[in-house]
């Protein structure tokens, strides 16, 4: 993740989104890339138009409100399809819709307003049973051991299924093979490291509503999530961002991973 | 683990609220039964006696506490909608007024003991009357032992019994039996003084000790009985549980992501438990707000344990930011051949003017209006309007801006011409 996440990417078109993204970029240490939408002769127009004004004006009002990130003024050309084009593989992407941005990671701010909110910031990461969750935990930890730092908390969640045959109460009894054992390697990854993980299991009613409340209650920043590129309907993913949740989330793509593997 | 701890485990029984009421009431009845007989009766104690008579109105008080605590426990109905936890309350002020009337017993009593053993303490006749009981003969040098051990039991007993009373008053949230475990400890009080007194008597000749220890007592009394008023008065006109506490909840919420701000708090006690209602600012959904409210009481319940409130309920309710509509205009040019919409320079050089409302931070509705001929009659055109602020891409003449001034509107240089990008509908 460390080679792979050289910048964090923003749309002029999202200014609300901009300070969330200047943050942090601050706190990843990368440069912040804001993508500002031109039309296809809006340069001979807007040079006409404004006499000497340059088509980095935006840009520098941007930087001076951005406290001098290292910033980029990048223009395309309005679409989400263009902008897709122009993301590089190994960005952030923050933006509060994930549509169409299937190979690029995002994060969603939806109402966060600021990175972390707290003095010790803590990082949920859902975990299930499926090789998703394996890449979530591989990909995820590195990001957060890197926007945290050593020592930074790192709730692992599993909410499991009842079983059916068993009576037991405790969450533990009722998870499956693979379940425990990702859980057990995602912990173990989170020690070396040298973050700090606590491991939630639950039997919540609801999914989405257990990673909700289960941020919410270990007063997380950030929920880590992976979009299950096998589910045809449902992802958790899109759930949480359509619930929405009031913690921000960072979507990552499988695809993203392997376009950037291969760049 | 404390003592109460330990004792729990082997007499769970009595750790709950009937076990130990019962229990008290037992108490007490063998503490009548013992101090009228052997300290009125035989051994013709005027202070063991009394006492024994003043637990027979702490045997009325228990089984006040008993009715209080079984009526408080019914559930809540369309009629009683908060329970019928505040009946506790009611019985805390009563156990207050009696231990008041107690101690004025006690200090009268100390008082006219006074006047007639010293003279100089004469004056104190003057007092009204005290209802002391006085036995004929005192036989207290003769039976001193047994006395002394009846007392001693006595005083462990109401030290002992009245610890788990509160501890248990508190445990299960029941401030009326945690109010009358002060007033079993007070209890233990008087009687420590009127085994002073016997032994004074016995060793010194010198029964005028329980005189000076009176007041003492009294005092101390006085001092219980008070809180206990205080503390049910409080409860039955639902005084908040303090501001403090309410700061502390506040704090919770407002930490809490997805709120954004508190809009109404109102704690206050119902019987030995903390009310919180609170209004909580959002822009959640239904399912979102849910967890919310789930995550946020399970909050402010482990504050209020922390705080040592032992039971607690909560009344969360959303509501949305204020629309907090106002008007915002933008001076536009084209669109023409070279393309669509964009901000103009100046207002001057607007082909029209969008006026945009803008509700909830977003906008609303929007029209627009042909440009004006001058700039003066652009800007009273948007004061008529009653447009706030007035958006172009460059810095306007410092004649339009004061003329714009004038009129309180505010001015601003956007960052972009692009009216998409500025969310200009």
């Amino acid at each position: 993740m460390k080679k792979t996440i050289d910048s964090v990417s923003v749309s002029f078109g999202f200014h609300h989104n901009i300070p969330y993204a200047a943050e942090l970029a601050k706190k990843l240490d990368v440069p912040l890339s804001i993508f500002v939408g031109t039309l296809s002769d809006g340069a001979t127009k807007y040079q006409k138009l404004f006499g000497l004004r340059s088509h980095d004006d935006p840009l520098k009002r941007v930087e001076i409100s951005l406290q001098n990130i290292p910033a980029a003024l990048i223009a395309y050309d309005g679409s989400s399809e263009s902008l897709l084009g122009v993301l590089s593989p190994q960005t952030i992407f923050v933006s509060n819709s994930i549509e169409g941005f299937r190979a690029r990671h995002t994060l969603v701010p939806l109402q966060g307003k600021s990175v972390f909110t707290k003095s010790k910031p803590a990082i949920l990461i859902p975990l299930g049973c499926d090789p998703t969750s394996v890449y979530t935990y591989k990909v995820g930890l590195p990001f957060a051991r890197r926007l945290l730092g050593a020592g930074g908390t790192i709730v692992l969640y599993h909410t499991t299924w009842r079983n059916s045959s068993m009576s037991s109460d405790v969450a533990r009894d009722h998870m499956c093979e693979d379940a425990r054992r990702i859980m057990d390697q995602a912990e173990l990854a989170a020690k070396e490291l040298g973050l700090l993980p606590i491991r939630v299991l639950e039997m919540a009613e609801d999914v989405v509503e257990g990673i909700i409340e289960a941020s919410l209650r270990w007063d997380t920043d950030l929920i880590i999530m992976a979009r299950d590129p096998s589910t045809r309907y449902g992802d958790y993913c899109e759930r949480l961002l359509a619930q929405p949740t009031p913690v921000p989330v960072l979507v990552l793509e499988e695809n993203a991973e392997r376009e950037g593997s291969v760049k | 683990m404390t003592w109460t701890e330990k004792l729990e485990k082997r007499l769970p029984f009595l750790f709950t609220p009937h076990g130990i009421m019962r229990a008290v009431v037992a108490m007490y009845s063998c503490k009548v039964l013992s101090k009228v007989v052997v300290g009125g009766l035989i051994a013709g104690s005027m202070v063991v006696m009394a006492d024994g008579m003043h637990n027979i109105s702490d045997i009325g008080e228990a089984l006040l506490v008993i009715f209080a605590v079984t009526f408080a426990l019914k559930t809540s109905d369309g009629k009683y909608p908060f329970g019928r936890r505040n009946i506790e309350s009611f019985a805390m002020l009563t156990i207050g007024f009696s231990l008041i009337v107690l101690a004025t017993n006690i200090g009268l009593s100390s008082a006219h003991g006074l006047e007639r053993t010293f003279d100089c303490f004469s004056f104190l006749k003057a007092l009204p009357a005290d209802s002391a009981f006085v036995p004929k003969d005192s036989k207290v040098s003769e039976w001193y032992w047994l006395l002394a051990c009846v007392m001693s039991f006595s005083i462990a007993l109401s030290f002992v019994v009245g610890t788990i009373q509160i501890y248990v008053g508190k445990k299960f949230a029941r401030p009326v039996i945690a109010s009358d475990g002060y007033e079993t400890h007070s209890d233990g009080v008087i009687e420590s003084i009127a085994l002073v007194s016997i032994t004074g008597e016995y060793f010194f000749s010198a029964p005028w000790l329980e005189y000076v220890l009176g007041p003492l007592a009294a005092l101390y009394l006085c001092k219980t009985g008070f809180e206990l008023i205080a503390s049910g008065w409080r409860t039955l006109l639902q005084r908040s549980i303090g501001k403090d506490h309410e700061k502390a909840i506040i704090e919770i919420a407002k930490n809490m992501r997805g709120v954004i701000s508190v809009a109404e708090i109102k704690t206050f006690m119902l019987g030995g438990m903390a009310m919180v209602i609170m209004k909580l600012v959002t822009r959640c959904s239904g399912k979102t707000d849910r967890s919310i409210k789930k995550v946020l009481a399970e909050k402010i319940g482990k504050y209020l344990k922390e705080a040592n409130f032992h039971d607690f309920d909560w009344y969360i309710r959303f509501e949305t930011p204020s629309p907090s509509y106002y008007r915002i205009a933008y001076a536009i040019v084209g669109p023409d051949a070279l393309g669509p919409a964009v901000l103009a320079p100046t207002l001057a050089d607007a082909h029209f003017y969008r006026i945009v409302d803008i509700g909830d931070g977003a906008p609303v509705r929007y029209r627009d209006w042909p440009k004006k001929i001058d700039t003066e009659s652009a800007v009273a055109f948007l004061s008529q309007k009653r447009v706030q602020e007035i958006v172009s891409y460059d810095d306007e003449s410092d004649t339009c801006v004061n003329q714009l001034k004038a009129a309180g509107i505010k001015h601003t240089t956007a960052t972009t011409p692009y009216l998409m990008e500025l969310g200009v509908p």
